[in-house]
């Protein structure tokens, strides 16, 4: 179906009408109350409802891992790093609509405010290349250190901040000039960001250093680290991959890897709170958008692991797809 | 085999960024000003080391081959750093004449400012190296598994980046006791290298709680006399043990003992499930990207010297970034020996130099001819500061570390 879609070019126009171009802010549908988890092995989508079900899967190109909702959220963008492949699904419909190829081994994004930037690191080319969304032009490419990973973009739209895994790098791209205007020293093998809602903090989590590096992002420079251990682990498997804020700011969530735990941080000390044992090697996390919930997706265990923040505690662990990798809430 | 329709997009890519990194473009502003920081790559005409062997039967042909693109190929990973710190990295080669001596390549070299030297040279040039070369140099070793040079060079400021012998059979040792083979048969080839590679498990052995059953020599020959020495049926008929051990570093002997034993055993060693610092088919830690961008440059699979001589590189490229954040940073030798150092070496574990016998503390993979089994330290065997030093020599072994 994408394929048939993809050639007709008169169909550009209904293409253009689901992702619902910012233009039209008010085209916001009703969520499908789902939670949607990538794996990387078993090329799948599968979908949770909130009563913590698996209710079903999305058969998907090769080795799904980044994901992300158009802003309409009506449909959602997924990286197959094996299929050189962004591709789009349909939410509602669970199909796919649209596949934009040769996209060099994609891992993970972010979508620009502008609804129509997708900053794709390209993992085996060293780079951070733009597709279009309307046109599927890859606009503009920037040379990373090797192995690019996470990517955010700034919710101005002004700056987008892309990871490099082995240059032990994080290159700051200036939207309006297109350009790398600086690329900044991080500790070793850093994977991903949150950005602090008043945007003056870049946190970057680094994996075998396993602290999060903190950005002050008005001069571009580390101004502090983070680091972990949980009781009965080891520095060394401390190996710490996505993390994310809450909307007030206050806390942090990281997820260690190998240490089989996610990490509570206060925002404003630094200071580790709490430990939260999950499955095997946590990865990737999203919060429910009343934030009452926490996902963690276990790489090595297969499952998910909800977490219910009040209480600190897991609240129902999921078997899911093989190899779990990124989340998302729509709710 | 499935092409790839990106390959031509992703050469475009390339040629584009090789572009941009030709011509200092105002979007890297930096390069303008950027020095070079030279990383020369030691090498002598005439090594016996690649020397091509042509074994016994004549069918095989043992040959290395250099290991300068994985030098290369850290420089290339290593722009986007360069970009940072202001400075471009490179890998120059130096190949000595056959009675060069080596020192003054080296001292010449000190004297332009270089700082850091890989010597792809044999063990007395790195005896020579090691007693002459300026302190502010950090020479690396991305070849030689001996125990003694370790502790002979100790005090200078020769870094070893290929694991030492006793790293590797310890590896091996905790496999075989971690799945219960404790009881092993040594087949030892007539090689000082075999000798000193069998003597190195023995201990490895003791070390884990393994046990050598039996040590028997073999031969390479026809001469019927000789036949408890080459025959495998006589060298494994006798005696009761759960793998057999073969050290031969010919490899002659050894590529025909698996599913010859008289035991239905597994054969480890140099043969079989072999302990190596890097394998081509290492599928975790982000390994496949490693060798993919390695086969990429250098249109072969990445062998362990070329792995030591990218992690060299690599090396001196992050202690450069993490001197930066130093108001006066020191030489080179002292801050590889840092101890909060965390090198992402591809291999799960973070790598960082030993003071007691300058060698770089990483994992060892257990593997076949095609899959990484297990990487050591195996799951079970612990260490009181860091589980990379169940491998290898304990401080009290190194006369530095006493």
């Amino acid at each position: 179906m994408g394929a048939m879609l993809q050639r007709g070019g008169g169909l550009r126009a209904l293409w253009l009408v689901l992702l619902g171009v910012a233009a039209c802010p008010s085209a916001v549908s009703a969520a499908t109350g789902l939670v949607y988890v990538s794996h990387e092995r078993s090329d799948n989508i599968v979908m949770l409802n909130k009563e913590d079900e698996v209710v079903g899967q999305i058969k998907t190109c090769a080795r799904p891992r980044g994901m992300t909702r158009t802003p309409d959220k009506k449909s959602l963008i997924v990286a197959c790093g094996n299929d050189d492949t962004i591709a789009v699904y349909d939410l509602a419909s669970r199909t796919l609509i649209k596949r934009f190829r040769d996209v060099p081994d994609p891992e993970t994004f972010d979508l620009h405010p502008n609804g129509r930037d997708l900053y794709i690191s390209n993992e085996d080319d060293s780079e951070c290349s733009v597709l279009n969304l309307e046109t599927g032009e890859i606009t503009a490419h920037y040379a990373t250190g090797p192995e690019p990973e996470g990517v955010l973009a700034t919710p101005d739209g002004k700056r987008v901040f892309v990871a490099s895994e082995a240059g032990n790098l994080v290159h700051v791209i200036d939207v309006p000039s297109g350009k790398v205007v600086k690329d900044i020293v991080v500790g070793t093998r850093p994977r991903r960001f949150a950005l602090s809602p008043d945007g003056k903090e870049l946190w970057v989590s680094c994996e075998i250093a396993g602290i999060v590096d903190v950005i002050d992002t008005a001069t571009l420079q580390s101004k502090g680290q983070i680091s972990f251990l949980p009781k009965g682990m080891r520095r060394e498997q401390v190996t710490p991959v996505d993390l994310v804020m809450t909307r007030d700011g206050k806390t942090a969530y990281v997820a260690l890897g190998r240490a089989n735990h996610v990490a509570v941080v206060d925002v404003a000390s630094r200071a580790v709170k709490d430990y939260i044992l999950v499955g095997r090697r946590p990865w990737g996390m999203r919060f429910s958008t009343d934030e009452k919930t926490l996902y963690v997706a276990n790489g090595l265990s297969d499952d998910l692991s909800i977490v219910d923040l009040a209480s600190g505690k897991v609240r129902k662990t999921v078997p899911v797809g093989m190899v779990p990798y990124g989340i998302i809430v729509d709710d | 085999m499935t092409e790839r329709p990106s390959r031509r997009l992703a050469l475009l890519v390339m040629a584009a960024l090789l572009a941009s990194f030709g011509r200092p473009g105002p979007a890297f502003a930096q390069t303008a000003a950027a020095q070079d920081r030279v990383i020369l790559f030691v090498d002598r005409e005439g090594d016996p080391w690649y020397q091509r062997l042509n074994a016994h039967d004549g069918v095989m042909r043992i040959s290395h081959l250099t290991s300068l693109p994985g030098a290369e190929l850290a420089a290339k990973d290593g722009r986007a750093a360069g970009r940072a710190l202001g400075a471009t990295f490179k890998v120059v080669r130096r190949t000595l004449k056959a009675d060069e001596p080596v020192e003054q390549a080296l001292r010449a070299a000190a004297d332009q400012g270089v700082e850091a030297a890989i010597l792809d040279v044999p063990a007395a040039d790195l005896l020579t190296a090691s007693a002459s070369a300026p302190p502010s140099m950090a020479l690396f070793n991305i070849r030689d598994q001996d125990e003694q040079l370790r502790k002979d060079t100790c005090r200078g400021t020769l870094f070893h980046v290929i694991p030492s012998r006793s790293m590797l059979t310890d590896g091996l040792a905790q496999f075989l006791v971690r799945r219960n083979w404790k009881k092993i048969l040594v087949l030892e080839g007539p090689e000082p290298d075999d000798k000193a590679f069998s003597q190195s498990m023995a201990a490895s052995a003791r070390k884990f709680g393994a046990r050598i059953v039996d040590t028997r020599p073999f031969a390479m020959t026809n001469d019927p006399r000789k036949r408890e020495e080459t025959n495998l049926g006589l060298l494994t008929g006798s005696g009761d043990y759960d793998v057999v051990f073969v050290s031969d570093m010919v490899g002659e002997f050894g590529r025909m003992t698996p599913y010859r034993t008289i035991l239905p055993r597994p054969v480890v060693g140099t043969e079989g499930l072999r302990p190596l610092a890097w394998h081509a088919a290492a599928e975790r830690n982000g390994a496949p990207q490693l060798n993919r961008r390695f086969e990429r440059e250098a249109g072969r699979p990445m062998t362990q010297e070329d792995w030591a001589a990218w992690a060299a590189v690599r090396v001196v490229i992050d202690a450069d970034m993490r001197g930066a954040r130093d108001a006066t940073p020191a030489p080179l030798p002292k801050r590889l020996l840092r101890q909060d150092t965390t090198l992402e070496l591809y291999k799960a574990l973070p790598g960082s130099f030993r003071s007691w016998d300058h060698q770089l503390r990483q994992g060892i993979f257990l593997s076949t001819h095609n899959a990484v089994i297990d990487l050591a330290p195996v799951e079970g065997f612990l260490h009181e500061t860091n589980t990379l030093d169940t491998l290898g020599m304990a401080p009290p072994q190194s006369p530095c570390g006493r």
